[in-house]
């Protein structure tokens, strides 16, 4: 008698309980069963099954569950055993694993002949439907999760890209605000989001240099409006006074205007004077409006700064009545630099005849050319009154004047900013300074080569 | 009638100054803000002619503190500044007109005529007292139609008084408003001038139109009243 034992995956515990099979000739082969029946292998359990077969292919022993039916099984190959996936009898998907052993003898009953070592192959096979339909559901648990991940990574990301440009609509809507005469608007950081604070702080500072430059340009236009029409007035008047006396001698000599005739000539020097000046005037704002379009041409060439400050100083000091100052000129024979003859000249007369002009009686001016590191450096010095260290800076604003006073006659406030429009062209470095309390200096840093 | 004219262009300060001269109006000048707030509070004109951008104290400054002192003298504007802005500014800190230049001398002196009619309570150009009249604009009076033969200052002391019909004027007064150059306390310029407006401008039957009130001043009355 032969005896096997059967053991399930699930259970570990070994009852004893015997089947016995007619098998071969005459012999049998006992099986051995656990006690409790191995549920799973009864008809209703229906989950495991086995078979044998001896080798030649004839079933030996089913379980229960199989009822008639064969488990469709590929032929066993080797020893080892082996795993399919294979259709159960009822339709169901199973997993069987094939062995191949041998019929072993029995303890307890005496060895029959002829049946020792007989090989048999064991077919146990299980409904994997379970399995199946548990992996079903985690692949469909997986599905269902990947598909709810990927559609609220796209909400989360949608959201977030929205709340950021919600972000920049507070912005936005702030900057609707603003308006071209109304550049003292500051976005405020007050129910703003945090993330918004660094745009708004260099946007207020972006708005706050607009301000700056454009009272500057308002006050630029307003300041030329005003000298402009200052000069003109005066004219006028000049001319409808003059006019009136000149008819009313004509006409009522005997009710004589206050002025005699001889006075006349005293209106036609005023005239002058004023015609002088709004040319000065008009076409150093003209220059001024040149250079900042960009229009100002540049002609380089070899100019002899020694040779033109010379020059200008001499024809200056020919033209004005003023000489009640020491002057010291220190310039050299040659200074030559790569610059444009006309504009310097500009600069230099601009500059020499401002101080001709400001030095007052008893004072002195000193103008010298002296060499530096690859430039020559012109230096304007002159004695001044009123004028204050922290005044040095504003010189160079259009029309600004200490005390707002209008000298009126060749002199407009606009001078100096042209001197630093041109050397600006020029790539001269201007420097202002007062290096002792009554004493003014600008200084030309002219480089050799442009 | 006394202006002051506060401007720091010397030559508009000049040329405008003999304009208004001959205009008939007796003229004070300040060339910054301080000299001329100075001028107009010691007082005695009947308009101020105030440019803006002065040194020393800007011309609203001026304006500023001279209402703030209750001081009611008319003002009129005079500057180169002419926004919108600017004249509403002006105006609304006390002046009473704003002109804008370069201006019309002819314009700039009606307009301060209208002024200072108006500081006297006059609307129109034109007076009358019976058959006496009196033209602002072309400075001068007819009786019964004839114009009457009078030299600018005369003219000048009848417009004054006649502005001032019905009040008494004294003599600092009209040394005030009549005459530019300080006049001495013990001269009779006054008196004179009050004499040759009398020979003018009365007829020989009728009482004279100018009252004297001895010790006090004078007094233009039109006739019957």
């Amino acid at each position: 008698m032969f005896s096997f034992q059967a053991l399930t995956q699930t259970s570990s515990a070994k009852r004893n309980c015997s089947r016995t099979t007619e098998y071969g000739d005459g012999g049998g082969l006992e099986f051995q069963f656990a006690e409790s029946g191995l549920p799973e292998y009864k008809p209703q359990g229906k989950n495991e099954y086995y078979q044998v077969w001896s080798k030649d292919g004839r079933t030996i022993e089913r379980s229960p569950s199989l009822g008639s039916q064969d488990l469709h099984v590929a032929e066993a190959t080797a020893t080892l055993p082996e795993f399919e996936n294979i259709i159960l009898p009822d339709g169901r998907p199973g997993r069987a694993v094939m062995l191949e052993f041998s019929a072993q003898e029995s303890d307890d009953e005496p060895a029959e002949s002829g049946h020792e070592g007989q090989r048999l192959v064991l077919a146990l096979a299980s409904s994997t439907s379970g399995l199946e339909m548990t992996l079903r559901r985690v692949a469909e648990g997986l599905a269902a999760a990947g598909l709810a991940l990927v559609v609220g990574m796209i909400s989360a990301a949608w959201w977030a890209v929205r709340r950021g440009l919600r972000l920049l609509d507070v912005i936005a809507h702030q900057a609707s605000a603003i308006q071209a005469d109304n550049l003292s608007f500051r976005f405020t950081t007050e129910g703003m989001p945090r993330e918004l604070f660094p745009i708004s702080q260099r946007l207020n500072n972006l708005l706050e240099r607009l301000e700056t430059a454009f009272a500057r340009e308002r006050r630029f236009t307003a300041d030329a409006a005003h000298e402009l029409r200052t000069p003109i007035a005066e004219l006028r008047t000049l001319a409808e006074v003059g006019l009136a006396e000149a008819r009313s001698a004509h006409s009522r000599p005997e009710a004589a205007s206050y002025r005699p005739a001889a006075d006349m000539e005293e209106y036609f020097e005023d005239a002058l004077g004023i015609a002088r000046h709004l040319e000065s005037l008009v076409t150093t704002l003209l220059a001024l409006a040149r250079c900042e379009a960009g229009l100002q041409q540049v002609n380089l060439q070899d100019v002899d700064v020694a040779d033109l400050a010379r020059s200008v100083w001499d024809s200056l000091s020919r033209q004005t009545s003023r000489g009640a100052f020491l002057t010291n000129l220190d310039i050299p024979t040659q200074a030559c630099i790569e610059s444009d003859a006309d504009l310097l000249r500009n600069i230099l007369t601009n500059l020499l005849s401002n101080a001709i002009s400001y030095t007052p009686n008893g004072g002195r001016i000193d103008v010298s050319v002296a060499p530096r590191a690859d430039a020559w450096a012109v230096s304007i010095s002159n004695t001044t009154h009123g004028l204050h260290p922290d005044d040095v800076d504003r010189l160079f604003e259009p029309f600004w004047r200490k005390h707002r006073e209008r000298s009126g006659e060749v002199h407009c406030g606009v001078g100096l900013s042209l001197v630093a429009a041109y050397a600006k062209l020029l790539g001269i470095a201007v420097r202002v300074d007062m290096p002792a309390s009554h004493v003014f200096r600008i200084e030309l840093i002219c480089p050799v080569a442009r | 009638m006394r202006v002051l004219l506060v401007e720091d262009s010397t030559r508009l300060r000049t040329y405008l100054a003999r304009g208004l001269q001959r205009a008939g109006f007796a003229v004070d000048t300040a060339a910054d803000g301080e000299e001329g707030l100075y001028c107009a509070l010691s007082g005695g004109h009947d308009a101020i002619i105030l440019d803006l951008m002065l040194p020393k104290r800007d011309g609203l400054s001026l304006l500023k503190e001279l209402r703030a002192r209750d001081i009611k003298t008319h003002v009129l504007i005079l500057t180169a500044k002419d926004t919108v802005e600017d004249r509403v500014k002006g105006l609304d800190t006390g002046a009473d007109d704003y002109l804008v230049k370069p201006f019309a001398l002819e314009e700039l002196l009606a307009r301060v005529q209208a002024l200072v009619r108006r500081s006297y309570g006059v609307k129109t150009s034109r007076l009358s007292f019976g058959e006496l009249e009196i033209d602002m604009v072309r400075r001068m009076a007819s009786r019964s139609g004839k114009e009457l033969s009078l030299k600018p200052r005369e003219y000048s002391l009848l417009e004054y008084l006649a502005l001032r019909a019905g009040e008494l004027v004294t003599r600092t007064e009209i040394e005030q408003h009549i005459y530019d150059e300080r006049v001495e306390p013990t001269s009779n310029v006054v008196d004179s001038a009050i004499c040759s407006l009398r020979k003018a401008i009365d007829t020989p039957e009728k009482a004279s139109i100018i009252h004297t009130r001895r010790g006090m001043g004078y007094m233009f009355q039109g006739p019957g009243s």
